[in-house]
């Protein structure tokens, strides 16, 4: 295929685009009108995943309370060696659920706030595509019951 | 003027009349690409009113670095896909016989590209081809719209002319088909 003929190619798919009869009637469009008039714009977007990642604000202040909340819980144990009875009362299970909250209230709150929001993102999908499908329904409904009448 | 952009906006901050004059603009543009991707005229009518429904309820996800187009044609080519699950008409294949319905079908062909588009070409090679020739969108805007890479859409519409191509040139001419007739 030669370039003329790659170019004679497109400007016949342009014309030809330009030829195809598309007219709107009046009924499709007080149609489309009518089912934008019946439905709400939904305010509440998700954030997207790549502002997270990119840390904002949240970012910065869930980094920083873990930051805090692990040395408050370094100098509660530094002060209960200090002042406690003995070394040997620490026991490891004690040690195992101090350590705990440090883990998840630090920086690692983010991947499990993504992993709900991947978990529903897709069933509030699935929810809008059903109404959508109910809508189309009752059209249709309403439709055939205008005809038959 | 005012943009696309612009307009989308001012319907983002609650103007209606902003969403109309979208509405308005994209209108005969939406219906016209939906026509070669749907089965019929009424599958595309609903597929049209579902994309710029949608479009009204998730205004507020629109982001305003990418063309409005862009997005408006994402929501579409989404609706088209559902309305192509309902079934079809049978295609009629044309034979190379003197058989007036086939004659019929070839004769639309060579008048409009985009009908012999819609048979020789998958579903996402054609609106590959539509957004880029029919709507002038530069090849990242197409990729994105059809949530493909940029060496798919440029190989898809490397592929896509040249199929047409070799299928325009086995088309035989006019004259070859009413000789063809007249030996029927």
């Amino acid at each position: 295929m030669t370039r003329h003929e790659d170019s004679d190619l497109e400007q016949r798919l342009r014309a030809d685009a330009q030829q195809i009869v598309a007219d709107v009637s009046p009924e499709l469009r007080a149609r489309i009108e009518a089912s934008i008039r019946s439905v709400a714009p939904i305010r509440s977007v998700p954030i997207s995943r790549d502002a997270d990642r990119s840390g904002g604000p949240g970012w910065w202040a869930s980094g920083l309370t873990g930051l805090a909340a692990a040395l408050l819980i370094i100098l509660l144990v530094n002060t209960n060696r200090g002042s406690g009875p003995t070394p040997e009362s620490v026991t490891e299970e004690s040690v195992a659920i101090t350590v705990t909250p440090e883990v998840d209230e630090g920086p690692g709150m983010l991947p499990l706030k993504l992993r709900t929001a991947d978990l529903t993102g897709p069933l509030e999908e699935e929810l809008v595509r059903l109404q959508a499908d109910i809508e189309k329904a009752r059209q249709t409904v309403e439709r055939d019951l205008r005809l038959t009448l | 003027m005012t943009t696309d952009e612009q307009l989308a906006e001012a319907a983002k901050c609650g103007s209606t009349a902003a969403f109309d004059e979208l509405v308005e603009r994209y209108q005969a543009r939406l219906l016209r690409f939906l026509l070669g991707r749907c089965n019929n005229r009424a599958d595309a009518e609903d597929a049209i009113q579902d994309t710029f429904v949608n479009a009204f309820r998730y205004l507020q996800s629109y982001d305003p670095r990418w063309r409005f187009s862009t997005w408006l044609y994402r929501i579409a080519l989404r609706n088209a896909s559902r309305q192509a699950m309902h079934p079809a008409a049978e295609s009629v294949e044309i034979e190379d016989n003197a058989d007036p319905l086939a004659a019929c079908i070839a004769q639309s062909e060579r008048q409009n590209l985009w009908v012999l588009a819609k048979r020789q070409l998958a579903a996402d090679a054609y609106s590959a081809l539509w957004l880029r020739y029919a709507e002038d969108l530069p090849l990242a805007d197409v990729a994105r719209a059809l949530d493909r890479s940029l060496a798919w859409t440029k190989v898809s519409l490397m592929r896509s002319r040249r199929r047409l191509a070799a299928a325009l040139r086995q088309q035989p001419t006019i004259a070859e088909r009413n000789e063809m007739y007249d030996k029927a």
